[in-house]
């Protein structure tokens, strides 16, 4: 704590971008994502649903600035419109392991003994569980659609939030700050809350943001595998899915989502890059 | 024995030969030029086909399933086979047949001098067994094949005589199918139920010689083949290749050389490829809608009506299969000789949809779940056109898409509102259709709940009926009242859709899925 | 000794992983909708072909009594029969085994031939040019998806330059590994990129740290004090990130081995999860499972090797 304003009085005159230029251009990318997905109706008139018999499979143009898919519909307005889906699948995937997630590290490294014992067991089955698999097996039972697909996501996200936590409260279990707030008296709530959590979670966000990237990733494979949001959605991972048979030909259906997604999941690696660059200079 | 040894050099020679070539494909192509003139003129000795899946079963009493059925006419002849076109049947082991005059009775005259892969010979036994195991497993999936046959004689080795229990329309169709083959009962002696699975002993083009359960299949060319001059090709390697895009890109990069069961997108995508030959051969695959009436809405026939005017199949059969497939007038399969001429092909009509709607009560529309078969492109682009064209008259769709087998059990369930639903033919002759769409219980009045009145007493009748005219005249009355009854929106007929590079020449895939390889050959260059 | 109560200790620990792990793909498969009659017989099967069937294969058994006859099977080390290939469970892993095991050993060494020069690279040459360009590659490398690299990989050095093979497995060794250099690299885009930052801000630590200057007094050229110091110690935390993404390579390779058309074990469970081959999944899964805590207690044991201050406990 007492580190943490002493060092952030010393570099306070630098700007963002000297501090973390990769934290500014993360957050650009990010926020132009999420003007995106907010106002996608200002960027394009065009119907991201609406086909057109006549204009299938265009390279794109001025018309179709990433052309069309085999349905005619329109590739730019499609990715643009699927920002927002991509978007909210990503942070949704991650909000709930990341809360949970946490919360069970927290629980496991204050407490120890058995209960960490139990929750560790459980984490080790997690691990060695093929993710993959499990996310399959859980959409086939609960159906498809982007809501259940979340929920699996969420059965398999939160075990890497739980170790971060835990081995990060075991260090600062011992610390003088939380010894000291023992002998006061603070009830264990307040400990962790108050005293543990703020210290240890930035590891946690940190992480959060490659997490999201990876989600989207994940999620995009999904729909690859044909497990994911409902077809005709405009996702991103099933638009570049339905272009997989014209790889050939029809090149842009395939590479250009392709590369909105991967300029997007840079966006996010680079604010959790930034994040850990500032922590890591407010810390030395 | 000697001789035995001898063939078996042979054979290993020849594998190690078809395996160094097939491993060495590269240098293989890197040599060619150096080559020159001489590697033009001999055709090669191993053909490589990719496919989806694996087969899982070869015993063809219990086996299902495509992947199963459509290699089964490599390794197994019967009296009669389906032709090529699958217009009709025709002579395969047998040379000729006479009907008793109650039509009860068949008598057939078989080829003389036909032999087993293995070089044995067939013998009455041999046939006799073969029907008899077919018929001894009523617990099986094609048991209603052999199901009207009553006993079998052969009372030489070249003759064989098939008695029924009742008169049927489709009893040769129903001898041309892998249940009715003929196979050495020596070699089921020796490896039982269980090695049956992994394959029999007999008369076909090709025999299976290794089988890497899930990688590939290798078949090798019967020598003994009755057939002189066939097979062609020595050896046909089956490749097991999932990804649709893998098994493209295999075949443009020259891994393989015929490409099979691949989407109507890589297709098309293949069409400006001039290494390769886009080969759709028609099919008896058909995709339709069928209506789920245990819904509320599509309880109402109004309802399904204005459905069935708002759905533009044509455009949908354009899009979703590029042109390759046909639009459909009926559910039967396009390729069908008894189609009912007199019913057309759906048109468009969405102001009269709309109307029919509003007279059903629901001017303002409502919403259902349109199930589709997750991976399968036809059925989503099906799935998401009818999306858009029903939205138009306010009907919402919410696409479903479930992978097989729960899908599977949402269809036996009834559990969805409308399906992308399918069906191929297995045999040359309406009956196995016509079972399913008209007798209730066999799987829901074909998944729509529906009981269309009469249907079932109409196909009885045209099952027993010989002449052809009258037989048509019922399956068409069959066809009117289901059409009436508006519980389906026949979409298409799709083609298998195969490719293969420019230097192989007939490949044939009949119809019904089989394929017949003996004539296939691939010139060098 | 000591080492060797420790690694008991663990084994003793992996127990109830085993247990829950058992439990929990059992009951997972026994929730599918469908079962192994629909799977197998299709959606057209006549109703008395089905309960025949269900009747054969146990199917109509409670769920309480199938996994007794589960259990019981186990206890013999008998995996069961795989009702889609029909063959004994073990055969059938064992033969998909060895493509993903080579896949992954394959996807490992790329992993860290790419990821350790470049991290050791981009971490002595901090925030310069050198930095900065292995950084934003491996940020890329993290953000583009699997699948997607895969079919670009695929695209571009499989068919229009065709450099390497794409068909498969193949006979041979050599056809193996040129089979799955591909498939490899896809996998190790992804791996050596989370490498790479890892190593990088490692040797970042380490250079700032008391005994390199120290070695570098002593006289010590770049290159040993590179090699010696700043490199080993950084593999410390290295070396538990490597095993957790080989652990995650084993767990995504179904992506890559169905772009590849590679018969592994991914596939496999794949496929057994959508064909109801509850036999294979229990199968597969005990074996994945047994694989990761297997890679997990070598990482721990390769730490002490590594870094000799760390106690075994």
């Amino acid at each position: 704590m007492k580190v943490k304003v002493t060092a952030r009085g010393g570099v306070r005159r630098l700007s963002l971008w000297q501090r973390s230029p990769s934290l500014v251009m993360g957050l650009v990318i990010v926020a132009v994502a999420v003007f995106v997905a907010v106002f996608p109706q200002l960027l394009t008139s065009a119907d991201p649903y609406a086909s057109d018999q006549a204009a299938m499979l265009l390279g794109p143009s001025a018309q179709h600035w990433f052309g069309t898919d085999n349905y005619g519909r329109d590739l730019f307005s499609r990715v643009v419109y699927g920002t927002r889906i991509d978007l909210l699948i990503g942070l949704g995937c991650v909000a709930v392991p990341f809360v949970f997630g946490s919360l069970l590290g927290l629980i496991a490294g204050y407490y120890g003994g058995k209960v960490d014992a139990i929750i560790m067991r459980v984490l080790d089955v997690f691990m060695a569980f093929p993710f993959l698999i499990m996310v399959i097996a859980i959409v086939a039972i609960l159906g498809p659609g982007t809501r259940n697909l979340l929920i699996a996501m969420w059965i398999v996200g939160w075990k890497e939030y739980t170790r971060l936590i835990r081995s990060e409260v075991l260090v600062a279990k011992q610390s003088e700050y939380v010894q000291s707030a023992r002998t006061m008296g603070y009830s264990d709530l307040r400990i962790m809350l108050r005293h543990i959590l703020p210290n240890v979670i930035s590891s946690a966000i940190v992480y959060a943001a490659s997490d999201i990237v990876m989600c989207m990733g994940t999620a995009a494979s999904l729909s690859y595998l044909g497990i994911g949001v409902e077809p005709t959605t405009p996702e991103w991972g099933a638009i570049i899915n339905g272009g997989k048979s014209f790889i050939n030909s029809a090149w842009w259906i395939t590479v250009i989502p392709g590369a909105v997604l991967a300029v997007v999941g840079w966006g996010f690696s680079m604010l959790g890059d930034g994040l850990s660059d500032l922590l890591r200079a407010d810390t030395h | 024995m000697n001789f035995k040894k001898l063939v078996c050099l042979a054979l290993a020679l020849v594998t190690a030969l078809s395996l160094t070539a097939c491993g060495g494909s590269e240098t293989e192509e890197a040599q060619q030029p150096a080559d020159g003139g001489a590697a033009d003129a001999a055709p090669a000795d191993t053909i490589v086909i990719g496919r989806a899946y694996d087969s899982d079963n070869l015993d063809p009493v219990v086996q299902v399933g495509n992947y199963n059925i459509w290699i089964l006419d490599l390794m197994l002849e019967g009296l009669v086979q389906c032709t090529d076109d699958g217009s009709a049947v025709e002579p395969c082991l047998a040379t000729d047949w006479t009907v008793s005059d109650d039509g009860l009775t068949y008598t057939f005259n078989l080829k003389e001098g036909l032999c087993f892969s293995d070089g044995t010979p067939v013998t009455g036994e041999d046939w006799v067994f073969s029907f008899e195991r077919a018929m001894s497993m009523p617990d099986e999936s094609w048991y209603f094949t052999v199901e009207n046959i009553a006993s079998v004689e052969a009372p030489d080795d070249t003759t064989f005589i098939v008695h029924l229990k009742e008169v049927s329309a489709a009893t040769l169709p129903n001898l041309s199918m892998w249940t009715c083959g003929v196979q050495s009962k020596a070699y089921y002696e020796q490896v039982g139920d269980e090695g049956y699975v992994n394959g029999f002993i007999g008369t076909g083009p090709y025999m299976l010689t290794d089988w890497s359960k899930g990688e590939s299949m290798t078949f090798e060319a019967n020598p003994y083949y009755h057939i002189e001059g066939q097979p062609v090709t020595k050896n046909i390697l089956m490749r097991v290749i999932a990804d649709d895009n893998s098994r493209v890109m295999q075949l443009q990069s020259g891994d393989i050389d015929v490409a099979i069961n691949l989407s109507m997108d890589s297709l098309y995508q293949l069409e400006s490829d001039d290494r390769v030959v886009v080969d759709p051969s028609t099919s008896c695959e058909t995709r339709f809608l069928a209506l789920n009436t245990s819904n509320e809405y599509l309880s109402n026939p109004k309802v399904r009506q204005a459905l069935s005017m708002a759905t533009d199949p044509t455009t949908i059969t354009s899009v979703a299969t590029y042109g390759y497939g046909e639009v459909a007038s009926t559910v039967l399969p396009t390729v069908s000789a008894y189609i009912d001429p007199s019913i057309p092909v759906n048109q468009q009509d969405l102001e009269g949809a709309k109307k029919l709607l509003a007279e059903a009560g629901y001017p303002d529309g409502f919403s259902l779940d349109l199930m589709i078969c997750s991976g399968k492109t036809v059925e989503e682009s099906i799935a998401t056109l009818v999306k858009e064209q029903w939205a138009q008259i306010g009907v919402d769709v919410r696409i479903c898409s479930y992978e097989k087998v729960t899908y599977t059990d949402n269809l036996y369930g009834l559990n969805f509102d409308v399906v992308v639903d399918y069906w191929t033919d297995d045999i040359c002759d309406p009956s196995e259709f016509m079972e399913y769409l008209c007798d209730f219980d066999l799987c829901s009045g074909f998944d729509t709940n529906y009981k269309v009145e009469g249907i079932e007493e109409l196909n009885d009748q045209a099952s027993r009926e010989l002449d052809e005219t009258a037989r048509k005249e019922l399956y068409y009355e069959i066809q009117q009242r289901i059409a009436d009854a508006y519980i389906y929106i026949p979409i298409c007929t799709i083609p298998y859709a195969n490719a293969e590079s420019v230097n192989i020449s007939n490949f044939v895939q009949t119809p019904l899925g089989n394929l017949r390889l003996a004539t296939m050959t691939k010139t060098a260059g | 000794m000591e080492k060797l109560n420790y690694i008991l200790k663990r084994i003793l620990q992996m127990i109830p992983v085993l247990i829950i792990g058992i439990l929990l793909v059992f009951a997972l498969v026994r929730f599918l909708p469908g079962d192994t009659a629909t799977a197998i017989l299709g959606d057209k099967a006549r109703p008395e072909v089905l309960a025949a069937y269900r009747e054969k294969m146990g199917l109509n058994d409670s769920i309480f009594k199938q996994f007794i006859v589960y259990c019981q099977s186990l206890v013999r080390l008998d995996l069961g029969d795989s009702t889609q290939y029909n063959m004994p469970v073990a055969t059938l892993l064992a033969s998909r085994m060895k493509v993903t095991v080579l896949l992954t050993l394959m996807a490992t060494a790329m992993t860290v031939v790419i990821g350790l020069p470049l991290g050791y690279l981009s971490g002595i040459r901090k925030d310069r040019l050198t930095d900065q360009g292995i950084r934003s590659f491996a940020l890329l490398g993290l953000s583009l998806p699997t699948f997607w690299v895969g079919l670009m990989l695929m695209l571009i050095f499989g068919v229009q330059l065709r450099w390497f093979s794409i068909s498969g497995w193949g006979e041979t060794w050599i056809d193996h590994v040129k089979g799955l250099f591909l498939p490899a690299l896809t996998e190790a885009i992804f791996a050596a990129s989370v490498i790479i930052r890892n190593v990088r801000n490692n040797v970042v630590d380490v250079r700032g740290q008391d005994y390199v200057d120290f070695a570098r007094c002593k006289g010590l050229g770049g290159f040993r004090v590179g090699c010696m110091h700043v490199l080993r110690n950084a593999m410390i935390p290295t070396a538990t990130l490597l095993s957790i993404r080989i652990i995650s390579m084993l767990g995504g390779t179904v992506i890559v081995e169905n772009i590849y058309s590679l018969q592994g074990m991914g596939a496999l469970l794949v496929g057994a999860v959508s064909s109801r081959d509850y036999a294979v999944v229990q199968g597969a899964v005990l074996a994945f499972i047994l694989v990761v805590l297997a890679i997990n207690l070598l990482t721990d044991i390769l730490y002490s090797v590594l870094d000799p201050r760390i106690a075994l406990k």
